[in-house]
């Protein structure tokens, strides 16, 4: 009876065992295997419907208000105007943030983040197209005289040589033209059958929304704690600051769109609607469901509590960081200290809890 | 107790097929070996040459860290002649590549060799219109690019793989001069002649010969890690090309072995079909790449350097459905300066790469 007992389950165990290595052997991921029971589609859903679109949508209205105003500029330049854009301005550089980090898809398709926000921008070559005249804003060597930073630069350092110059004005325009185009292209495109594709394509393989998002998401992240804040402060140069090479050094709005960036990807990772504070399935609680713990606690509210380290060490900051950053001020170096903290988390144990693979770094070390 | 063991049984039945993605089990396919473990395989000479080519490559990428490359050096290494090699095994080797690029091929070669030399002497800082090294904005990478942006180096190592290895396997070796020899008497270590050759365009392939078998892990730290098994490894994930290639490879032997000639010309067609995937992929791969990193000259320039790199090599399959003339085309249209280029000649390439090679449903993911 005994020998029975023990040959049974050791039959139920093999049965189970082979099909745990038959699923393993199907299984090419390349990560580990998934055994959490999530449904990805409501999160997807939630993530197109509730999230990306509509803040597209809101940047496409921000961008085409201002687009308004800008034909207008051109056409009678006034200094009402002028400030009336520089006021705008800051609404449309604020809702960037919450979409710059969606760079896969239709975004990716047109380098969308590398036109619209490449920066530090080269002013002079700014100078020199709009007076050239002749000059393509598509080619990759304008990727530094247009978008975004080309904009902050000409409303907020040249605002006389604006008023008085129309050749700078109509380059204005053009950037402006250009910024909207090229959103308006994303946004159709999550409009007419991308929105589908995305919210169907699951798994966790190359080719999944997952793999997309958390892929993009990091990033953007690691762009946050680079582009943002590490390189102005001096942390790959010895110390050597660039308050130049801030985003929107001229508008001063460097600190509130550096937490405005962190913001809308915690926003993400929570699940929270666009623009308000109800919440749909998301990577935590994906992540929540994986049950894996980091030191004491659980991986998906160490991610949670270190978004929110960072956002407050980076309003802890409180003036623009243009204007502090060559202070060597410890407020700065905390701010990029609790950012760098969320890197390995996001980077290397999320993507493992979920068997999702980082791919965007060219490893092939040519 | 039996119908345990049956349910076992069958659940590993189930788990195997659902596994089984390919659904050809024909008779052929169900004998064929798991691994090119065949008698008298020899591509020594195919193996020397790569070793030679890899040596030119370390070579030419010295002209990215400032160093002036000799054009009569890389021609005297091409050649094996007045040169000692620094892989001291290949110093008695009476093997040569400049004789076994494709002869138009082997006249532009001789071109980028030259400009690299001219390019590479004292070097100033390189932009638009200007010949010289340029940092990635990270300043971690640097590459020495011609006036209009030109990698040197990533045109003569992905050509030489294209003009040699691609050429030399799927033009060469697999054609009926090559291929309607004698298959009865067999030569000691090397096979019958048509073995051999067979053999030989498998070396120029360069993979292990248990490579892409179930037991197989790949290796980046491994030899075997460079040229076509390093890039077909790399798009493993999205097209399963290391084991169609290697199947093809199997199959084509095997036939040999069994003087089934029909088979191994089915074989034949199967390998420049799966091989010219993984060409036309790398293309698209570093197009990507390129689009992503779009405002970064550096980056976007080297990257952009390999994928036409691959573009040309298109053209040395005989199956290829794109030729030189439609091949230079390409390049012409979309890359004549790429300081200049912009998404849209970038997106126009991929489509047209992904159209002929029946890449569209992963040009997004490659």
């Amino acid at each position: 009876m005994l020998k029975k007992l023990i040959s049974n389950s050791f039959l139920k165990n093999s049965i189970v065992l082979m099909g745990i290595l038959f699923f393993g052997a199907c299984d090419k991921n390349g990560g580990k295997l998934s055994q959490v029971n999530f449904d990805q589609k409501p999160m997807l859903q939630n993530w197109a419907q509730h999230i990306i679109v509509p803040a597209y949508a809101e940047f496409n209205s921000n961008l085409q208000q201002f687009s308004l105003l800008s034909d207008s500029l051109v056409n009678k330049p006034s200094n009402e105007l002028l400030i009336s854009l520089q006021k705008n301005f800051k609404q449309v550089y604020l809702s960037f943030q919450a979409v710059k980090c969606f760079e896969f898809g239709p975004a990716s398709n047109i380098s969308y983040k590398a036109m619209l926000n490449t920066y530090p921008c080269d002013t002079i070559k700014i100078v020199q197209n709009a007076q050239q005249a002749n000059y393509n804003l598509s080619t990759a060597a304008n990727a530094d005289a247009i978008g975004l930073p080309a904009i902050d630069f000409l409303l907020f350092s040249c605002a006389d040589e604006l008023l008085n110059n129309a050749a700078l004005r109509l380059y204005l325009q053009q950037c402006v033209n250009q910024v909207g185009n090229l959103t308006s292209q994303v946004v159709q495109e999550w409009n007419n059958g991308y929105s589908q594709q995305f919210t169907t394509a699951i798994g966790t393989d190359m080719g999944s929304s997952l793999g997309l998002v958390i892929n993009a998401l990091n990033k953007d992240y690691e762009l946050i704690k680079n582009a943002k804040i590490g390189f102005p402060a001096g942390k790959k140069t010895l110390g050597q600051t660039f308050p130049n090479a801030c985003e929107a050094v001229y508008a001063d709005l460097s600190t509130e769109l550096l937490a405005a960036n962190i913001t809308s990807i915690y926003n993400l990772y929570q699940g929270l609607h666009f623009n308000s504070t109800q919440r749909g399935p998301s990577l935590q609680d994906y992540l929540k469901e994986t049950k894996i713990s980091y030191y004491d606690e659980m991986l998906d509210q160490a991610i949670a509590l270190q978004f929110e380290k960072a956002i407050t060490a980076v309003q802890n900051i409180e003036q623009p960081l243009s204007k502090v950053i060559s202070q060597q001020s410890s407020l700065i170096d905390e701010a990029y200290l609790e950012i760098q903290k969320n890197i390995v988390l996001l980077k290397t144990d999320l993507p493992s809890a979920l068997g999702v693979l980082i791919t965007y770094q060219d490893n092939d070390g040519d | 107790m039996k119908k345990l063991l049956f349910a076992a049984l069958s659940l590993s039945l189930i788990f195997t097929s659902s596994c089984d993605k390919d659904g050809d089990k024909d008779e052929i396919t169900a004998q064929l070996p798991s691994s090119y473990n065949f008698e008298n395989v020899n591509h020594s000479g195919q193996d020397q040459r790569l070793d030679m080519l890899s040596e030119i490559v370390s070579y030419a990428k010295t002209s990215n860290s400032g160093s002036a490359v000799n054009a009569q050096l890389m021609f005297d290494m091409m050649g094996n002649k007045n040169y000692q090699w620094q892989n001291t095994d290949l110093n008695s080797s009476s093997k040569q590549i400049a004789s076994k690029l494709e002869a138009d091929a082997s006249l532009v070669m001789g071109d980028w060799i030259r400009l690299l030399d001219s390019i590479s002497q004292n070097p100033n800082t390189g932009s638009n219109g200007v010949a010289g090294l340029v940092s990635n904005q990270a300043g971690t990478k640097q590459y020495l690019f011609n006036e209009q942006g030109y990698e040197l180096a990533q045109l003569i190592e992905k050509g030489s793989i294209g003009a040699l290895s691609y050429y030399q396997a799927t033009a060469v070796y697999t054609s009926s001069t090559k291929m309607n020899v004698d298959n009865d008497t067999v030569n000691p270590g090397k096979g019958t002649d048509m073995q051999h050759h067979w053999d030989e365009a498998f070396g120029y392939f360069s993979a292990p010969k248990n490579f892409a078998e179930t037991s197989f892990s790949y290796d980046n730290t491994q030899d075997y890690h460079r040229f076509w098994v390093k890039y077909s490894h790399e798009l493993n994930e999205v097209l399963g090309c290391d084991a169609k290639i290697m199947k093809a490879f199997i199959k084509g032997r095997n036939a040999i072995n069994n003087n089934n000639l029909i088979t191994r010309d089915v074989a034949i067609t199967e390998l420049r079909q799966e091989w010219q995937k993984v060409c036309a992929g790398m293309a698209i791969h570093y197009l990507n790449g390129a689009k992503a990193d779009f405002a970064d000259d550096a980056l976007r320039n080297h990257q952009l350097s390999e994928a036409v790199g691959f573009l040309w090599s298109l053209r040395f399959n005989p199956s290829s459905p794109l030729n030189a003339e439609a091949g230079d085309k390409i390049i012409k249209d979309s890359f004549s300066n790429l300081y200049e280029i912009t998404t849209s000649d970038i997106n126009a390439a991929i489509d047209l790469i992904a159209t002929n090679y029946g890449l569209q449903s992963h040009k997004n993911h490659l």
